[in-house]
């Protein structure tokens, strides 16, 4: 079994929240495994003839057959059953931090006003961006800007635990499989780059960004977010684990951060959660707080380019079923033009297929990762996809 | 700002309707946590007969602090795992169904 590792603020749950979270985690996993794969043969049986006959010829784009597919009643139920264990997995692990509220504030407060190895800047007037503060990405409810009452930190709260559950325990023990994997990438790519500064944009909780230190444990690191609340819990957590780590308050479409002031910048997975003009914006302050020759590393799910209808729309069910409005758009869009547009050289781009985070985390021996993953997010089982990118000299 | 948060909390966003009538979204809802709490109550009857077991009594706090070890964790499981076969006994049906036609019309 695997188990989140304790810290400071991890909220704990009562004999039955453990039960709940429990069930909706093996629930979860068998409608993944053993409920959706049946879409294949519902599509190849019932839906891909009927497209053919009206249409004349094979479908064209995964949105002709989603079009028909949400009319099929094997589709309906199983993606009716994913939605829902969702939403009960998130309202499971927001109980057991809503009863602990108070107790969890005060901790991470006293953190805070303690002896720290990191820091927290937040602002007090800060604007959230529309597409965080209009949309709870994945059915987080409060999303990542929630700020529900004074020094809150239930949205890295809820991040934290729930994402450890949704993605079965495979971001590893301590949240940080993303951060480590990441590390594994820097290292086959970039085996020479010895970071001093290192910026992660959008570190939520800052799972990524511990593991992303403890790789790098001499640099200094800094990790921005928009939300008050997800910052609040990260450095209350980074401190207790003994990660120095500065956490800000920023919009990485606009940071406030010098030129030319990192050696390396992590995006761990955040683009899909932005709108296309902000991957355009971020790109482009990435490219200037950059020193010359510093890198840019962002994970991604793959984009569809090249990808068949079929396996577009089942990469795609997020986008329409887990509030992730930006997901299908940001998986069509050419990364390698958006750097170019930001400043870098497309000669310094690469992309492709790199570390999972099961295996940054040894963990690919277990039994979760054997998941034959059909719809959805991730589940951190397989390969990573990764794009990097070089700024040059001047 | 309240000081209290009353749970469980919506998301905000587009929740996708399925089904032709709206009150089989909410019923299928309802249904899943209708199996979870069940999985709840057999999770806590578990741990009142393991707690009986070892010591011959038991109390809200033993049970709150009793923890499974690995063995007892995968019993847990197993029982889990039964209690979701028995609830999508008619769904995996419909797969196995779906699956044997498509697999005929490919040998045909």
């Amino acid at each position: 079994m695997l188990r989140q590792e304790p810290h400071a603020v991890l909220p704990q749950s009562s004999v039955n929240e453990q039960a709940r979270q429990d069930f909706l985690n093996q629930l979860g996993k068998h409608v993944l495994n053993e409920i959706t794969p049946g879409n294949t043969a519902a599509y190849q049986r019932r839906v891909l003839p009927k497209i053919k006959a009206e249409k004349g010829r094979d479908p064209e784009s995964r949105h002709e057959i989603r079009k028909e597919m949400v009319r099929d009643p094997y589709y309906q139920m199983t993606s009716s059953f994913q939605r829902t264990v969702q939403e009960m997995m998130w309202n499971s692990v927001d109980d057991t931090i809503q009863r602990q509220l108070p107790d969890l504030i005060a901790t991470a407060k006293t953190i805070r006003d303690g002896d720290t190895l990191g820091s927290l800047h937040l602002e007090p007037d800060f604007e959230i961006p529309s597409y965080v503060a209009d949309n709870d990405h994945h059915c987080m409810p409060g999303g990542y800007s929630g700020d529900l009452v004074d020094d809150d930190i239930t949205a890295g709260a809820l991040y934290d635990k729930g994402a450890f559950i949704y993605t079965q325990g495979l971001f590893g023990p301590r949240m940080d499989g993303i951060g480590k994997a990441a590390a594994l990438m820097i290292a086959t790519s970039f085996p020479d780059l010895r970071p001093n500064k290192i910026l992660e944009i959008g570190c939520t909780a800052g799972g990524s960004t511990t593991g992303l230190k403890s790789a790098f444990p001499d640099a200094e690191l800094h990790a921005i977010d928009v939300g008050p609340a997800v910052l609040r819990y990260a450095h209350a957590r980074a401190e207790s684990m003994g990660v120095a780590i500065h956490f800000h308050q920023m919009n990485g479409e606009a940071m406030t951060f010098e030129d030319e002031g990192f050696d390396l910048v992590n995006c761990p997975a955040s683009f899909h959660e932005m709108s296309r003009s902000a991957v355009y914006n971020v790109f482009k302050e990435a490219h200037r707080v950059l020193k010359p020759g510093g890198v840019f590393l962002l994970s991604e799910l793959p984009p569809y380019e090249g990808v068949d209808p079929w396996t577009q729309f089942v990469r795609d069910w997020d986008t329409y079923n887990n509030n992730e409005p930006f997901w299908g758009a940001v998986h069509e869009m050419d990364f390698a033009d958006v750097a170019e547009a930001a400043g870098f050289n497309r000669n310094d781009y690469w992309q492709g297929n790199g570390p999972g985070i099961a295996e940054a985390n040894q963990l690919t021996g277990a039994v979760e990762v054997q998941n034959k993953k059909f719809m959805g997010s991730t589940r951190g089982g397989g390969q990573a996809w990764y794009a990097h990118m070089t700024k040059r000299e001047s | 700002m309240t000081d209290k948060i009353t749970t469980p909390r919506p998301a905000q966003g587009k929740r996708p309707q399925y089904f032709d009538d709206p009150n089989m979204d909410q019923m299928h809802a309802m249904i899943i946590a209708l199996a979870t709490e069940v999985s709840v109550l057999t999770d806590r009857f578990d741990t009142i007969e393991r707690v009986l077991d070892e010591k011959g009594t038991v109390s809200r706090s033993d049970i709150e602090n009793w923890q499974p070890d690995e063995k007892a964790w995968e019993e847990r499981r197993d029982q889990r795992e039964q209690l979701i076969r028995r609830l999508f006994r008619t769904v995996r049906e419909a797969r196995t169904t779906l699956e044997g036609q498509a697999d005929q019309e490919a040998n045909t």
